[in-house]
């Protein structure tokens, strides 16, 4: 099980209770928020009867735990679904300018209503009119918004930061003071129907005596997977009989309580032990699991240390060390009968697409491939310098192989998949494959020369090319001391 | 000459004798291209330079090349400053090539023969005691 494991087992410890296990921050880290102060008489109320808009501002993105309630955001169950969990609008990031940024929310003329690009028309018909439908809302409240949206918008039209990402949300005026839709008994009522929907199976499984894939026991309402990963697809059918979608809960079942602490698992996983800069465009996961029982006070005090570590880097140097020594953080945990799964995925839209998965990573591996780089930094660029990590050498492939794949992104995309696999292997502890990375490296150095505008970046390619190699065949030739 | 440094690269064929010649090939023929032209970021057009097929270079060609190196010394006698130690790093790689009973460059022949050639003028000064950066320059 492994990988799976692991993520139950993070949310089993700390994955929290009720709703937050299914809740995750709206952005991913820093931002801003424009608020919607909906005017209703009362905001406790299990229909809010909202009459317009008292007051619109833009605050920044808070990302302390406790606002994850508040915020009570979940991705959409799809791009194209009609309805949010949260009344949550994702804007992205705004244009430059008063008058652009008017156009980017109410359309090129102004005309929202007809508009389907712009992002007020969006906001009525994918998000405000569900509330509506489902009497969340009392009858002709989303239009009510929309016109104090479209009155009072133009005050905070001169706060947006084109270089942040920007969403829209929708609580209500208490006193003067917001209300976030988690603190609205309404919009929690909601959330909570959504979700139940969103999480029920297909009901394919009646008649059938299945049990929880992860613990085993009977359940008359399991799930699938993929309510948790998006990459647990079941529409293969050709490459795993009986995934047929009439039978989807029943390839990989998991119960009510075991989704609840996968979720939890991966929104944990995604807060504190996931990377986004060792791989451009790509999330790299690093999920340790204790060896035997996980609920064991070592193992949560590791976990702690190895957060905390990671988080002390991030404190010292704001975003900078952090993902410089994600791997260098991770190699200092040998000897506690620690191991890591690695999982490196890429949002596509709506999909995940995982290009990397290595399960049962102990330290001591990271920590004997983190010496072998070092020994080949020191051999090639000499003492001084700041190379050493395994984070580095890891980039440092990436970055090479991308110089010698050239301009074609066919080419790079080529080159990238054969640096994963490099990565992978070298993380499983198996042999790296020189020969063909020589190969490839021989056939790429005329086109890297003659595209290249610099002759000092082509040497500096050829050096880590060189570096690369001889890392490789010193990894590949462990001795009886090494890990296996 | 110091070649001690060749020790500490763990490529197996940068261990015998033919790859240590293969790579100092590289460097002398890098540290002459180098040479023919004003500054190191004209090397693309040096004529050296334009006679190699990175990548695909066999040893036929490799040792025309060094053989042709006292001819290029002699007609850049006026600029190529330090001709002694080229000729003598060049006397070095073709000794050792020689040692190689005509085994072909290959993939790992090529790679090294790059990766000397690349780097050659800090290789260069490795060899003949100067410290990175002290060139000639």
């Amino acid at each position: 099980m492994g990988f799976l494991q692991a993520i139950w087992a993070l949310g089993d410890l700390g994955g929290g209770e009720g709703l937050e296990p299914y809740l995750k921050f709206p952005l991913e880290k820093e931002g801003r928020v424009i608020r919607v102060y909906l005017d209703v008489p009362d905001p406790e109320a299990e229909v809010l009867d909202v009459r317009g808009v008292a007051r619109i501002d833009v605050a920044h993105f808070q990302p302390e735990p406790e606002m994850k309630l508040k915020y009570l955001y979940r991705d959409r169950v799809g791009s194209a679904s009609t309805w949010g969990f949260t009344p949550i609008h994702k804007l992205g990031k705004p244009k430059a300018g008063r008058d652009k940024n008017r156009e980017y929310l109410l359309g090129k003329k102004g005309d929202w209503r007809r508009d389907k690009d712009s992002h007020f028309f969006k906001i009525r018909n994918k998000l405000l009119l569900e509330y509506e439908a489902t009497g969340t809302l009392t009858s002709g409240s989303a239009d009510r918004i929309m016109a104090g949206l479209e009155q009072k918008i133009e005050a905070v039209l001169d706060d947006l930061d084109p270089k942040q990402s920007h969403i829209v949300i929708f609580g209500a005026a208490k006193g003067g003071n917001f209300l976030y839709p988690g603190e609205i008994p309404a919009f929690v009522a909601y959330f909570r129907r959504k979700l139940a929907e969103a999480l029920q199976g297909r009901g394919c499984n009646k008649g059938e005596r299945l049990v929880c894939a992860i613990c085993g026991k009977a359940s008359g309402d399991l799930t699938g997977l993929k309510k948790v990963f998006k990459f647990s697809t079941d529409d293969k059918v050709n490459f795993a009989p009986g995934l047929e979608k009439e039978r989807a809960e029943a390839s990989f079942p998991i119960c009510q309580s075991c989704l609840e602490k996968m979720s939890g698992g991966r929104e944990h996983t995604e807060r504190k032990l996931a990377n986004a800069s060792i791989l451009p465009g790509m999330r790299l996961w690093a999920i340790p699991e204790a060896v035997g029982e996980a609920r064991t006070p070592i193992f949560t005090a590791l976990l702690k240390n190895i957060e905390a570590n990671l988080e002390d880097e991030h404190l010292q140097s704001p975003g900078e060390k952090r993902e410089e020594r994600f791997f260098t953080q991770l190699a200092r945990q040998g000897d506690t009968g620690l191991a890591f799964h690695f999982v490196c995925w890429e949002r596509n839209n709506a999909q995940e697409l995982v290009h990397l998965m290595v399960e049962d990573v102990p330290p001591e591996r990271l920590a004997f491939l983190e010496a072998r780089w070092s020994e080949t930094v020191r051999c090639l660029f000499g003492w001084d310098n700041d190379l050493r990590s395994l984070d580095s050498a890891i980039r440092s492939l990436y970055v090479t192989l991308s110089r010698f794949a050239g301009k074609s992104e066919a080419d790079r995309q080529v080159f990238r998949d054969f640096a994963l696999k490099v990565i992978s292997r070298m993380l499983q502890g198996e042999k790296l494959p020189v020969a063909a990375y020589k190969k490839i490296i021989n056939a790429r150095t005329g086109k890297l020369i003659f595209e290249s505008d610099s002759w000092s970046s082509v040497k500096e390619s050829i050096l880590f090319a060189h570096a690369w190699a001889e890392f490789m065949i010193r990894v590949n030739d462990r001795g009886e001391d090494n890990e296996a | 000459m110091k070649l001690d440094f060749l020790d500490e690269f763990k490529d197996p064929y940068m261990q015998t004798p033919v790859g240590r010649g293969v790579f100092l090939a590289g460097v002398v023929l890098g540290y002459m291209a180098r040479c023919q032209v004003e500054g190191e970021k004209d090397i693309a057009s040096a004529p050296l330079f334009k006679q190699l097929e990175f990548g695909r270079l066999n040893m036929k060609a490799l040792k025309k090349l060094l053989a042709r190196v006292p001819q290029l010394l002699a007609a850049y006698r006026e600029t190529m400053k330090y001709s002694g130690l080229i000729a003598a790093l060049a006397a070095e790689a073709n000794g050792l090539i020689l040692k190689g009973e005509n085994q072909e460059l290959g993939v790992d022949g090529n790679f090294a023969f790059t990766t000397g050639f690349a780097n050659a003028s800090s290789y260069f000064w490795k060899i003949f005691g100067k410290k990175d950066g002290e060139t000639t320059e």
